[in-house]
């Protein structure tokens, strides 16, 4: 196969992808959208309720209605929703009457400073246990993390975030209760998401690293000499990294959308706290707004995983995509 | 080899573990006690809260200062149910639609400028332009100023309950109207500016935090308190865990559950409120059967061991039920009680006979009772879980179905129902408005379907009357109507506000009426 071909199919790989993402986004839009009318009650009166107006007359709630164009056919009101969004206009929240781009922008910084700790110390954790279990495979430091990231992996993250503030906060005086979005309170919440993210990494960079130990490749250079870890750093790694990068593209994706659960429990005022609180109060528009930017996030996130991976495997580069 | 490998490689990883969790503790736990014992030197108040308080917009957020000691209003609500002159001196009634309002000379603004009847004029004529509350309750009601510190209020209609309607936190909280308008919608702006009465005064307000600090010029004298920080937390298990941990001393909007958590603890506390205004409501949907049938909608109120709910149940953090209106209240009549075997008589008399599976049946028609509840509301469950096991005991089959919307639901008729739990936030203008909603055939919230010429009325002519003695003679025939006579709708259990605190606070007595933080908060010791 010439380079033209190898240009070639990564360009109609490339093509395709984003065909798919910008169907994906659409579909996920229209769901997302049907939110405010499937959801029980009336969202004029919601929004209303939600501004303090107890019991609001009916000439009010029609009123609303018309202003938000809720009175119109559900195509019509959909399509009207979609050009706003992709102006840029996410509507306004039914509690403060801002704009919502503006109220998860404003809460983004700490977001993304508790998503870049958390993916540190995920990234560090499973990277050193994964080749700690690979170098020791089936003895004791083995075993130790593999029974350490199950449990880390089945323990739901509210119950992990209530035994590290009970155990490291209140038992051992570590640390603070309230967070309050300051970086030096961001290391409970980001280990606490951190070592959650890491268990399944950890796992999947294990079972890479020992099969790439398996190869043929390894074998030789073991054979002419070279250390265990040697082999482990400089042979296994690199080829076993593609799937796990995978995984850590859409982990960053997801932990860029928030940790709603974490975030409360640690009182962090990140988009995800934010949005709880719009779920309990009903805004729709924010959590519409919420979950459409954390959609194309994971939606983008996972497309330049893939074109990352096709760059770095020839073999996936020369097949035209996976 | 292999053994000096496994030992290095435990060693490394026990100093890594070591040094994440240092690292924790160094970065955190430093300030964090500097903090604390700043605070404790300034005698701050560090009270936790559930509800974000969005903006420093009066009109729409103006009733949250109210409850943490920054804003004031024209009459408060006393422990002891009645009615009192909070920033006004004196409020006189003329005639059916005039009342005099007379201010306190006294009473400044926390900017310093004095609160007189041109400056109140102004505050009433903009609340009542913008405020829903404030038009709703008061409709086309006009102010007029009579003297430097008298005004007069005109209602449109007459009106018995406008003393209640100026005790209500969202109808006219006192704030400089001047200043207001000079932000424009920039209320951002006016952090430190002064613009309320209360005892303290808003310093800065963001997505964390209100912070305040003591108006040393206040009318009452000097606050106790060097400063209030009012901390926004939404999990409750956080709140909790903070005020155990010394991060606040106060927690509300606590879970009723957590009285049990602290039974015994000398540490943290929880306390509730002497006495509520708010409780349980019990819907019947008397619009089809069975509830269409007087005897059921009575064995069924008859049925409820309403003791067992609040002490049991609810540990006591809530009053038990004994009639229509909490305890509280003067006019409250004690007309509703669990009486098994009279329900029992009442329902076999009425041809409801006992089937196999002991479900009472008449004219082949079980006794099944589909019960509304809604999810906002923890403590529903509890209370409709009990309510269906002591039911049951009487020949009811009760299901229980939790919906979104629930207002939404029985209005439109979205489910079949028969009956609902619902939470009464606050029982206010002397009992008339949830009347004239909740009972009166043309009430917006209604949703039973009760329709009782005699009932109304007497609900019409309660809205009229001015005098104490004829309105709770009115109101005690209402209670008999409603409860004793038709159970038409009765309440389960009444709330009585709970708040987690610390030692320093063992003695902080919640409110009734949200007033949180007040001039007479300060540590117990």
């Amino acid at each position: 196969m010439g380079l033209a071909d190898c240009h070639f199919n990564i360009l109609k790989s490339l093509g395709l992808r984003i065909f798919q993402a910008v169907l994906t986004v659409l579909g996920a839009s229209v769901l997302i959208w049907s939110l405010l009318p499937l959801t029980p009650g009336d969202p004029a009166l919601r929004l209303l309720e939600a501004q303090g107006i107890v019991a609001p007359l009916p000439q009010e709630i029609e009123a609303v209605r018309h202003d938000w164009g809720m009175d119109r056919p559900l195509p019509v009101q959909y399509f009207q929703w979609l050009k706003r969004i992709l102006h840029g206009n996410f509507s306004t929240s039914f509690q403060s009457g801002k704009p919502v781009l503006n109220e998860l922008g404003k809460r983004l910084p700490c977001t993304l400073m508790l998503a870049g700790i958390a993916l540190a110390i995920a990234l560090f954790i499973s990277i050193s246990a994964a080749l700690i279990a690979a170098s020791y495979e089936e003895q004791w430091p083995d075993h130790l993390i593999r029974v350490l990231t199950q449990i880390s992996a089945t323990v739901p993250s509210f119950l992990m975030g209530l035994l590290i503030l009970y155990l490291v906060v209140l038992k051992f005086n570590r640390g603070q209760i309230i967070s309050g979005g300051q970086f030096r309170h961001v290391w409970l919440p980001a280990l606490c998401l951190g070592i959650g993210r890491s268990a399944s990494w950890t796992q999947l960079l294990r079972a890479n690293l020992l099969e790439m130990l398996s190869k043929r490749y390894t074998l030789v250079a073991k054979g002419r000499g070279a250390t265990r870890l040697r082999v482990l750093l400089k042979y296994a790694l690199p080829n076993a990294a593609i799937p796990f990068l995978t995984a850590v593209g859409v982990g960053i994706g997801t932990l860029l959308g928030g940790a709603p659960i974490i975030e409360v429990i640690f009182s962090w005022p990140g988009t995800g706290n934010f949005v709880v609180e719009s779920i309990a109060a009903r805004d729709m528009p924010v959590i519409q707004g919420f979950v459409m930017i954390s959609t194309i996030i994971y939606i983008v996130m996972s497309f330049l995983v893939d074109t990352l991976s096709e760059l770095m495997d020839s073999r996936i580069r020369i097949k035209g995509g996976v | 080899m292999q053994r000096k490998k496994s030992f290095l490689l435990t060693l490394i990883m026990g100093l890594l573990f070591l040094f994440m969790i240092n690292s924790t503790s160094i970065f955190a736990a430093g300030n964090t006690e500097e903090d604390q014992k700043n605070d404790r030197n300034r005698s701050t108040l560090r009270i936790l809260t559930s509800f974000r308080i969005k903006s420093m917009n009066p009109v729409k957020q103006g009733f949250w200062y109210s409850e943490f000691g920054s804003a004031e209003l024209l009459m408060k609500w006393d422990r002891d149910f009645t009615i009192k002159p909070w920033v006004l001196k004196s409020l006189d009634q003329i005639d059916e639609l005039r009342w005099r309002l007379t201010l306190r000379p006294e009473v400044k603004f926390q900017n310093g400028k004095k609160l007189d009847a041109e400056a109140l004029a102004a505050l009433m004529c903009r609340q009542l332009e913008l405020s829903p509350s404030a038009k709703a309750n008061l409709p086309g009601t006009q102010v007029k100023i009579i003297s430097e510190y008298e005004l007069e209020l005109i209602t449109q209609t007459p009106n018995p309950t406008v003393p209640n309607i100026l005790a209500e936190e969202s109808v006219f909280p006192i704030y400089d109207v001047e200043l207001v308008d000079s932000v424009g919608e920039e209320y951002e702006k006016l952090a430190g500016k002064g613009m309320f009465t209360g005892p303290y005064t808003v310093v800065s307000l963001n997505d964390q935090e209100l912070i305040l600090n003591r108006n040393e010029q206040y009318w009452q004298g000097v606050p106790p308190l060097s400063e209030v920080k009012v901390g926004f937390v939404s999990d409750d298990q956080a709140k909790m865990l903070a005020v155990e941990h010394d991060e606040a001393d106060i927690a509300i909007y606590v879970p009723s559950e957590a009285k049990i958590l602290y039974q015994g603890r000398d540490d943290v506390f929880f306390v509730t409120a002497p006495n509520t205004r708010e409780g349980v409501r019990l819907v019947f949907n008397q619009r089809s059967a069975p509830f269409n049938e007087i005897s059921v909608r009575k064995a069924f109120g008859m049925g409820i061991n309403y003791e067992v709910i609040a002490n049991n149940i609810l540990n006591g953090v809530y009053e038990v039920a004994r009639g229509y209106y909490p305890s509280g209240f003067p006019f409250s009549v004690y007309n509703q009680k669990y009486d098994m075997n009279k329900a029992i008589k009442t329902l076999s008399e009425d041809g409801w006979k006992l089937g196999k599976d002991s479900i009472r049946v008449k004219k082949g028609q079980r006794l099944h009772i589909v019960m509304l509840i809604y999810p906002q509301q923890p403590d529903l469950v509890p209370i409709a879980t009990a309510i269906q096991a002591q039911l049951k005991e009487i020949g009811f089959e009760m299901e229980i179905i939790s919906v979104d919307g629930i207002n939404q639901v029985m209005k439109e008729d979205r489910i079949p129902w028969n009956c609902s739990l619902v939470f009464n936030s606050a029982i206010s203008g002397g009992g008339v408005p949830q009347l004239h909603r909740y009972i009166h055939s043309k009430g917006d919230r209604n949703y039973g379907g009760i329709n009782d010429a005699n009932l109304d009325a007497l609900i019409d002519e309660l809205q009229v009357t001015f005098n104490n003695d004829k309105r709770i003679e009115l109101l005690k025939t209402i209670q008999d109507l409603i409860v004793a006579k038709n159970g038409y709708q009765f309440f389960v259990a009444n709330k009585l506000f709970p708040a987690v605190v610390s030692k320093a606070y063992r003695n902080y007595l919640p409110s009734h009426n949200w007033q949180h933080v007040t001039f007479e908060t300060k540590p117990s010791e």
